[in-house]
C-alpha cells in the first residue's frame, strides 16, 4: 500500500478544496459578511498549510503509480476528508452549532443529497450559502474526477479512481485517455451549469439565486437558498426550467459527449437513456392525472407533477409542493421513483437506470434459462454482450444497497421514529435524495435526529455516493493484507 | 496447362486427381512426407515434398512453367504467403488462394489483391453458399443453375409411384406433356445417359433440366409439393455453422422497438426460426452473442433424447454442418425418419453423396467439392463458365462460351463429333435458352452445357478451340 502517494494526491486534492473555499470567502466579501469571511479565511489558514506540508513531505512518491486497492484507499479518504474541513467554516461562524451537524451538512452536500439540518435557511449568511451549494457542485460530477481532470498527475491510476468515484457500471470509455475523460465531463457539466445559470436569470433570479440553484440542479443535489425551496419561486418558467436541468443531470454524461461528437444513433439508441426516460414521463404522466383534484388544471398538475418526479427520480430533492398532502397513489409513486435514481455516469445517485434494466433482463433471462435448460443466452445492453464481470457485480450491488437500507433503517428506528419515517430516511441517505417521506417530508428536515444518528446517515451518504463497494472495500481485512 | 498445388489434403488431393484425369500436368507440393508419399502413389504428377513459402521448393515444382498455382493447405496465412511469393517472383501464374477465415476472406482484401492473390477461395462460405441456394429452392434438390438462363439442372430421386418409371422416356414425355430433358440418370452408382428408349426405375436418381415453374409442377406431381420452410434446426455451429446463420439471419435484423414490431406482426413479415445446437460450450456463447435472434443451446445432438425431444421435431428442416460428416448423415437421416420434414447434411467425402441420397437426405453439399469445383471453375476462366461435378465427381457438366474463333460456328450439332458419353444438354442464346436438336446450328456467344465424362474434357476443350 502506496500511503504516502495517496496523502500526496490528497494533499492536491484539498488546495483545490481550499481554491473554492476562498471563492466562497470571496462571495461572502461582496456582501460585506465579514464574520463569514474571517470563517472562510481561519478554515484556509489550517487546511492550507497543513495541505502543503503533506504535499512537499511525501513529494518523493508523488511518482508512485496508484494500483487499484490505493485508488479505492484515495477515493473514500478524500470524501471524509474533503468533508471534514468542508464543514469547518459553517462551525467559525457560528451558524450552524455542532461540530456534527456542520459535517452531516458537508457530506450532504459533498455527496449531493440535500438532507439538511437548517431550521431557518434564510437565516445564513450568502458565502455559507453559497459555499453549502459549491459542495453540491463539487460532489456532483465527483472531486476525484475534477483533481485528475485539473492535474495530469494520476497517469496510470486514474482510471481506477474514476471508477472508484464513477456513479454506476460504467460499460464505456469515451476517449483514450483518462484525463482528458475527466476533462470532457467536467467541461460538459460546466457548460450545463452556464447555460442553467442564464436561463434561471432570465426567469427573474438573482445572481446569487440562480447559481445556487444550479449547482443544486446540475449535481442532483438540492439543497436551496430558501425554507420553501424551489417552492419559493412562484414561476411556471423557473420549474420547468429547473425540471429540464435535473432530468438532464440525471442522464449519462457520455451521452452527451456523443452528441458532441456526432454520434446521435448511440445517444438515441441507448437502452438506459429511453428507460429512464420513459420511467419519467409515465410517472409523470400519472401523478399529473392523480393531481387533477388536487390542482385543478391539468397544465398546473403536469408542472408539479414533472417538477417533483423528476426531482425524486434523479435524487436531486428539490420542491415546489408539500408532497405528502399529495393523494395517496401519487405519494407512493414517487416512493417507487425513490428505488429508481438516474443513469450510471450521471451526477444522479440511486440505485441506478442501468442496475434495474440488467437485473430486469437477469430476470428474463432466468426465465428463457428454465424454459430451455440447455439453451445459451446473453445478456445484452445497447447490443452488446454484457459480460460476467459487468452483471454480477451489480446483482451485488443490489443485495448490499439493501442489506445496508436495512441497517440503517434499523438504527433510525432505535431513535424511536416509524417505519416509514426511519425507512424513508434510510433511503433518502442512502439514494442521496434529501427529503423523504414522515417526519423528513419536503416541510421538515433532519434537524431532530440525535448525534449517532447523524454520524450513521452521514456515513450511509457516503456509502451511496461512492456506490457502496469503494467504502466498504476498505473494512475487509483482505484489503490492508492483501 | 501446367498448374502447382500446394497441399495434398482432401482438398489438394481432389483437385489434383480431377485435374490429371482432363489430362493435365500438375505438381504437387506437400510438406508431409506421409501424404507426399500417398499422393505419388495414387496419382501421376510430380510431387515435391517439402515447404511451399520456399522459393527454391516452387522452382523444383516447376512454377517458372506453371500456368496458374493453387494454395489450398490448412493454413490461411500459408497460403496467402505462398501465392504472394509467386505473384512478385514469379509474374505468369494465376494465384488461387484458399483462405477460411471470415476475417481475411470478406474484406477489401479481395478487390484489392492484397500481395497480388488473384482469386480467394473460401470452403466454408461457398459451402454455406450451396447450402442457401438449396434452402431457397425449398431444400428439394441439389441446383444448377446455368449463364441468362431460366433453365436449370436439379436432381431428383424416383419413387416408387414416380410417374417417371416402368416406361421408355419417350412415352413419359408424351404422357406429361412438360418441356424437360433428362441428361443423366444414377443407377446404383453408375451413371447413363439415356436416350428416348431408356427406361427408368425405382430408386434412380434423374437429373432434370427444365425451367423453375415446370420442376414446380414436377415436384407436385412426384409428391415433393410445396413445403414452407420456416422453423430450421441447424446442427453445428463451426465456421460453416457460423456462415449458414449469418446467411439465414442476413436479412431478419434485430427489430429494437416496439413500433417495428408491432409493423411487422400487421405486415405479416415471415420471419425465419433458426435454432442451433452445438455441444462445445465456449461455441455456444460466441453464437448466442452473434446470433440475438437464434436460439442457441448447448447440447450433443448424438446424447439419448437430444434429438427425440418433440420441440426439436416441429423443426421444418434439419440443416446437419458439424466437423464430423459421417455424424451429419446420421443425423440428417434420423432425424427425418423421425418427422422433420427436410434434410440438408455436408458431407466431406464425395462418395458419401450417393450414400447419402439413399438415406433419405433431401440435399447433400460436399465441402470440397464445391471448393473444387469453384478451383476448376477459375482454372478454366475463360470459355468455361460453369462446372459441376455429378455422381462423385465422373461426369461433369461444363458450360462453355463461343467465341467468334471457335471451328464449331455455323456448324450442325449433328456434325460435332462428340467423345463418347457426351451430350449437349442446352443452349442459351441471348435472352433464350434452347433444348437442343440435331438441326441446329451453333452460333457465335452461344452458351453450351455439356455433361461429359471427366477423361473428355480435354478433347472438348480441344473441339472447341479448334
Amino acid at each position: 500500500m502506496k500511503v504516502k502517494t495517496v496523502l500526496h494526491v490528497l494533499s492536491v486534492l484539498m488546495l483545490i478544496i481550499s481554491l473554492f473555499i476562498f471563492l466562497s470567502a470571496l462571495v461572502a466579501l461582496y456582501y460585506r459578511e465579514f464574520s463569514s469571511v474571517f470563517a472562510f479565511l481561519k478554515t484556509l489558514l489550517i487546511v492550507v498549510p497543513l495541505s502543503l506540508l503533506v504535499y512537499f513531505m511525501t513529494w518523493k512518491s508523488k511518482n508512485g503509480v496508484l494500483g487499484t486497492r490505493e485508488g479505492f484507499l484515495l477515493v473514500s479518504s478524500s470524501w471524509i476528508t474533503a468533508s471534514l474541513a468542508g464543514a469547518l467554516p459553517f462551525t467559525f461562524d457560528h451558524e450552524i452549532p455542532g461540530y456534527t451537524d456542520a459535517f452531516f451538512e458537508t457530506m450532504s452536500g459533498f455527496t449531493t443529497t440535500g438532507a439538511s439540518i437548517l431550521t431557518d435557511i434564510e437565516g445564513l449568511s450568502h458565502g455559507m450559502l453559497f459555499w453549502r451549494s459549491m459542495t453540491h457542485w463539487l460532489g456532483g460530477m465527483g472531486i476525484v474526477v475534477l483533481t485528475v481532470a485539473l492535474l495530469p498527475l494520476l497517469g496510470i491510476g486514474g482510471t481506477q479512481l474514476l471508477r472508484a468515484e464513477a456513479p454506476g457500471p460504467s460499460l464505456d470509455k469515451i476517449t483514450p485517455k483518462i484525463t482528458q475523460n475527466a476533462k470532457i465531463l467536467w467541461l460538459i457539466y460546466v457548460g450545463f451549469t452556464f447555460v442553467e445559470i442564464v436561463l434561471l436569470m432570465f426567469g427573474g433570479m438573482s445572481l446569487f439565486d440562480a447559481s445556487t440553484h444550479t449547482f443544486g440542479t446540475m449535481a442532483t443535489g438540492g439543497f436551496s437558498t430558501r425554507a420553501a425551496s424551489v417552492g419559493a419561486f412562484d414561476s411556471a418558467f423557473i420549474h420547468i426550467v429547473i425540471t429540464v436541468f435535473m432530468v438532464l443531470a440525471g442522464m449519462n454524461f457520455n451521452l452527451y459527449y456523443k452528441i458532441l461528437s456526432g454520434n446521435f444513433r448511440g445517444f438515441f439508441r441507448d437502452t438506459e437513456m429511453k428507460v429512464y426516460i420513459s420511467i419519467f414521463l409515465v410517472v409523470t404522466l400519472l401523478i399529473s392525472i392523480n393531481l387533477l383534484g388536487t390542482y385543478g388544471s391539468f397544465g398546473k398538475s403536469l408542472q408539479y407533477a414533472g417538477f417533483q418526479a423528476a426531482s425524486i427520480l434523479t435524487t436531486t430533492g428539490y420542491a415546489t409542493a408539500d408532497y405528502s398532502l399529495w393523494p395517496a397513489f401519487s405519494q407512493n409513486a414517487l416512493f417507487f421513483l425513490m428505488f429508481v435514481g438516474g443513469c450510471s455516469g450521471s451526477t444522479g445517485g440511486g440505485l441506478k437506470v442501468i442496475r434495474i434494466v440488467t437485473l430486469f433482463k437477469l430476470a428474463i433471462h432466468e426465465m428463457k434459462q428454465m424454459i430451455y435448460p440447455s439453451g445459451v443466452f446473453r445478456l445484452r445492453m445497447n447490443g452488446i454482450v454484457m459480460k460476467k464481470d459487468i452483471v454480477y457485480p451489480i446483482a451485488g450491488f443490489f443485495f448490499l444497497y439493501f442489506l445496508l437500507l436495512l441497517a440503517v433503517t434499523l438504527s433510525v428506528s432505535s431513535g424511536g421514529y416509524s417505519i416509514i419515517t426511519s425507512f424513508s430516511t434510510a433511503l433518502a441517505t442512502l439514494g442521496n435524495i434529501g427529503p423523504g417521506f414522515g417526519k423528513i417530508g419536503p416541510a421538515f428536515n433532519y434537524s431532530f435526529f440525535p448525534g449517532y444518528i447523524k454520524w450513521i446517515l452521514s456515513v450511509a451518504m457516503m456509502l451511496g455516493r461512492l456506490e457502496i463497494y469503494t467504502v466498504l472495500i476498505l473494512i475487509t481485512p483482505k484489503f490492508w493484507r492483501p | 496447362m501446367y498448374i502447382v498445388i500446394l497441399g495434398a489434403g482432401r482438398v489438394g488431393y481432389m483437385l489434383a486427381r480431377q485435374l490429371i484425369d482432363e489430362g493435365k500436368d500438375v505438381a504437387l507440393i506437400e510438406l508431409n512426407a506421409d501424404r507426399a508419399k500417398n499422393s505419388s502413389n495414387n496419382l501421376d504428377c510430380l510431387v515435391v515434398n517439402a515447404s511451399g513459402t520456399n522459393i527454391d521448393t516452387l522452382k523444383k515444382a516447376g512454377i517458372q512453367k506453371a500456368d496458374a498455382f493453387v494454395s489450398v493447405t490448412e493454413s490461411d496465412e500459408i497460403n496467402m504467403i505462398a501465392c504472394g511469393l509467386v505473384s512478385t517472383e514469379f509474374a505468369k501464374p494465376v494465384t488461387i488462394a484458399r483462405v477460411r477465415s471470415m476475417d481475411y476472406s470478406d474484406t477489401k482484401l479481395i478487390e484489392n489483391s492484397i500481395l497480388g492473390i488473384d482469386h480467394f477461395i473460401n470452403p466454408d462460405k461457398e459451402a454455406s453458399q450451396a447450402v442457401i441456394r438449396a434452402l431457397e429452392y425449398g431444400a428439394r434438390s441439389d441446383i444448377m443453375k446455368f449463364e441468362n438462363g431460366r433453365i436449370e439442372m436439379r436432381d431428383l430421386p424416383l419413387g416408387r409411384d414416380s410417374v417417371f418409371i416402368n416406361k421408355p422416356l419417350k412415352s413419359v414425355r408424351k404422357d406429361l406433356g412438360f418441356e424437360f430433358l433428362i441428361s443423366v440418370i444414377i443407377r446404383d452408382n453408375y451413371s447413363i445417359i439415356p436416350d428416348g428408349e431408356t427406361i427408368l426405375r425405382e430408386n434412380d436418381r434423374i437429373y432434370l433440366l427444365s425451367t423453375e415453374e415446370i420442376f414446380e409442377d414436377i415436384y407436385t406431381l412426384e409428391n415433393l409439393g410445396d413445403q414452407e420452410i420456416k422453423k430450421i434446426l441447424l446442427v453445428g455451429g463451426g465456421d460453416v455453422g457460423m456462415n449458414i446463420a449469418e446467411m439465414i439471419l442476413e436479412n431478419q435484423e434485430v427489430v429494437p422497438n416496439l413500433i417495428g414490431r408491432l409493423k411487422n406482426i400487421l405486415l405479416n413479415k415471415k420471419r425465419n426460426k433458426l435454432h442451433i445446437i452445438d455441444k462445445d460450450y465456449a461455441r455456444t456463447k460466441v453464437l448466442s452473442e452473434r446470433f440475438p435472434q437464434a436460439l442457441v443451446t448447448c447440447q450433443d445432438i448424438m446424447d439419448e433424447g437430444v434429438l427425440e425431444d418433440e420441440e426439436l421435431l416441429k423443426n421444418d428442416l434439419i440443416i446437419s454442418a458439424t466437423g464430423n460428416h459421417e455424424l451429419n448423415i446420421i443425423a440428417g437421416s434420423y432425424a427425418k425418419s423421425l418427422g422433420i420434414k427436410k434434410a440438408i447434411s455436408l458431407v466431406m467425402k464425395d462418395s458419401y453423396r450417393h450414400m447419402a441420397h439413399n438415406l433419405n437426405l433431401d440435399v447433400t453439399i460436399s465441402r470440397n467439392t464445391t471448393v473444387v469445383n469453384s478451383i476448376l471453375k477459375i482454372l478454366r476462366r475463360g470459355n468455361i463458365k460453369n462446372v459441376y461435378a455429378i455422381s462423385g465427381g465422373k461426369l461433369e457438366v461444363l458450360e462453355f462460351s463461343i467465341s467468334n474463333n471457335s471451328g464449331l460456328v455455323g456448324k450442325k450439332l449433328s456434325d460435332i463429333k462428340l467423345p463418347k458419353n457426351t451430350l449437349i444438354i442446352l443452349i442459351t442464346r441471348g435472352e433464350g435458352t434452347i433444348i437442343p436438336y440435331g438441326d441446329l446450328i451453333v452460333e457465335e456467344d452461344d452458351h453450351i452445357a455439356i455433361i461429359t465424362e471427366r477423361e473428355s474434357i480435354k478433347k472438348l476443350e480441344g473441339l472447341l478451340v479448334e
